[in-house]
């Protein structure tokens, strides 16, 4: 399943936050048709990670590649096109409806268009029916519940046309039939042939659905290879294990 | 569908207020006389002239049409600004005085006229005092931290902050006599200087502005899920900022200069736009247009019919804005999320 070429790849990338040192010298890659998973503790570097590959931030040292070049040198609007971000749901201040912020998706292809093209529209229409919340399309983003708004993130994902997906705990805020019909869509996207990159707080579930996890400690890779392997509970109890006297 | 339609009937309502705006005044005309120097001056001939054909000609063409214009361009120029600020810094509560402009135009008004420049000396000081004032505080809010909304909003708070008490400066050494009540009348703002050759500078930046600012709007719906979320859609977040702020300090200076200084249409017309139209800023943005025209020319209207004396636009058109805001206030719930 796995194709040759890697869509995104981090070489040797070091990033710092002020003095502290936030990753070390990290390197891995994402293929097109993997499903992967990123497990740590809280404040391990996930999000930076998140954010490096997402090429909102430049490694100090060390280099993104995106498709073979790097990311520096990618408009942000062709970033957009190769890769789509569903972030953890949040309330905007203004009431769009579910049709306008799944419209956003195509924002890379026509940023200046009064409206959408048809074949925006049915871009749309298509990630809608994917995620099965066509019956929301008019109701305003505001007032929906947080796995509704999950759905709609993802469907401007899916609208946006890019083959890498990077979502943030998706499964926030989710009830179990949620998270199955997730999880689903998640291996129905890779089998299409999308690398998907997910971070998550559930080990157990993600040793049971990812194809591959990657184990972040401290900025630095401790772990990673077929989820099942790579998330046995000794593993996980390492790498949740506290640091000297931390309460919790 | 709803929203073209509402859309549409802006545009209509507009037309028919500019004309009733012909209408009414010091000198009273009715609808058939307006419409025989029109058609007259189109170069139609639709019957024999009536006996007082030449004053009516004077006052559309020599006063009421130029005002008219004017009402419609500084209405649709600081509409068209407040609600493109709004989506900037993602608050309904901004207003185009935000980062300065207001303070930065009226300081140099105040300054042209201490100094004795001619109107059009005024109006061009006035012109890039707005814009001086924009560029201190962008450029306080880049010395710390370029990238944060936060600092934006400090630096437009110093930068009012340090024009307001230039002005306080100018009109303090102003000659009490004849400077000081220049001054103070020409902050009330008015439409009275709107001069043919004013409005003829006014129309053309008016227009683009909003239509750029227009095209922008799909954009600026990206911005309001967040800076980063926005760059992760394709949208150039710091150039599409700078760069709508630019043209929105451009249109709000460009009002202050032919009119003084008329506050918060900029703030309340975007309320109802969005009330009308949803918060989607491609519709946004010219209906807004629509609503401050048609506003500012209501307001424009009663400050020349309801008293002797003509009543400074601005002040009429605050006190006008207050009972707008106040009556929508309980619809605009629906509108925003605070």
């Amino acid at each position: 399943m796995k194709a040759d070429t890697p869509v995104l790849c981090l070489d040797h990338v070091r990033f710092r936050h002020g003095r502290r040192t936030v990753l070390h010298d990290l390197s891995f890659a994402i293929h097109a048709g993997e499903l992967t998973a990123l497990l740590g503790p809280n404040g391990a570097g996930k999000t930076t990670l998140l954010r490096l590959m997402l090429g909102l931030v430049q490694p100090d040292t060390g280099q993104v590649w995106l498709d073979g070049r790097p990311m520096a040198d990618w408009s942000r609007r062709e970033v957009a096109r190769r890769i789509a971000y569903v972030p953890q749901g949040h309330v905007p201040l203004f009431p769009y409806t579910v049709r306008d912020i799944v419209g956003m998706g195509r924002l890379a292809e026509t940023p200046f268009a009064p409206s959408l093209r048809a074949t925006d529209c049915s871009a749309v229409e298509h990630a809608m029916a994917e995620l099965a919340i066509t019956r929301l399309a008019g109701r305003p983003y505001t007032d929906l519940s947080g796995g509704e708004r999950q759905a709609v993130l993802l469907a401007r994902a899916l609208a946006q046309g890019a083959r890498t997906l990077i979502l943030d705990e998706p499964e926030t805020g989710l009830d179990h039939g949620q998270k199955q019909r997730l999880y689903a869509l998640l291996r129905r996207l890779a089998e299409q042939g999308h690398a998907v990159v997910a971070t998550t707080h559930d080990p157990f579930q993600a040793a049971r659905v990812f194809d591959r996890a990657v184990l972040l400690r401290d900025g630095r890779i401790v772990g990673d290879g077929p989820a099942e392997t790579v998330l046995c509970a000794d593993m996980v109890d390492r790498l949740y294990a506290p640091h000297g006297q931390t309460a919790i | 569908m709803r929203a073209s339609v509402v859309g549409c009937l802006c545009f209509a309502g507009l037309i028919v207020v500019a004309m009733v705006s012909a209408c009414v005044g010091r000198f009273p005309l009715h609808a058939g006389q307006v419409l025989h120097a029109m058609l007259a001056a189109a170069g139609v001939e639709p019957g024999p002239p009536p006996p007082d054909a030449d004053m009516v000609h004077t006052i559309l063409f020599g006063a009421r049409l130029p005002r008219i214009g004017g009402a419609i361009c500084v209405g649709a120029a600081l509409s068209v600004a407040g609600a493109a600020y709004q989506a900037v810094f993602r608050n309904p509560l901004v207003s185009p005085g935000l980062l300065g402009v207001l303070a930065g135009a009226g300081t140099g008004a105040a300054l042209g006229i201490v100094w004795g420049a001619g109107p059009a000396g005024v109006a061009g000081l006035s012109f890039v005092g707005g814009l001086a004032a924009v560029a201190f505080g962008v450029g306080v809010a880049h010395m710390f931290d370029a990238a944060s909304m936060l600092m934006l909003v400090f630096g437009g708070l110093i930068s009012s902050a340090l024009f307001t008490a230039l002005l306080s400066l100018l009109k303090y050494v102003a000659d009490p006599q004849n400077q000081l009540p220049d001054i103070v009348f020409w902050l009330l703002g008015s439409l009275t200087q709107v001069t043919p050759r004013a409005l003829s500078v006014l129309v053309l930046p008016v227009l683009v502005g909003t239509m750029l600012l227009s095209a922008c709007g799909r954009m600026l719906d990206g911005l309001a899920m967040g800076d980063e979320e926005a760059r992760t859609l394709g949208i150039p977040v710091m150039a599409l900022r700078y760069g709508v702020i630019g043209g929105a300090t451009v249109l709000a200076a460009l009002t202050v200069s032919v009119a003084g200084m008329i506050g918060w249409v900029g703030l309340v017309v975007p309320h109802v736009a969005r009330l009308l139209v949803g918060p989607c800023n491609m519709r946004v943005l010219p209906v807004s247009a629509c609503i401050g025209a048609i506003f500012l020319l209501v307001c424009d209207d009663l400050a020349r019919s309801l008293s002797a004396e003509e009543i400074p636009v601005g002040l009429i058109a605050d006190l006008l804005g207050v009972v707008v805001f106040v009556s929508v206030l309980p619809l605009l719930r629906r509108g925003w999320r605070a």
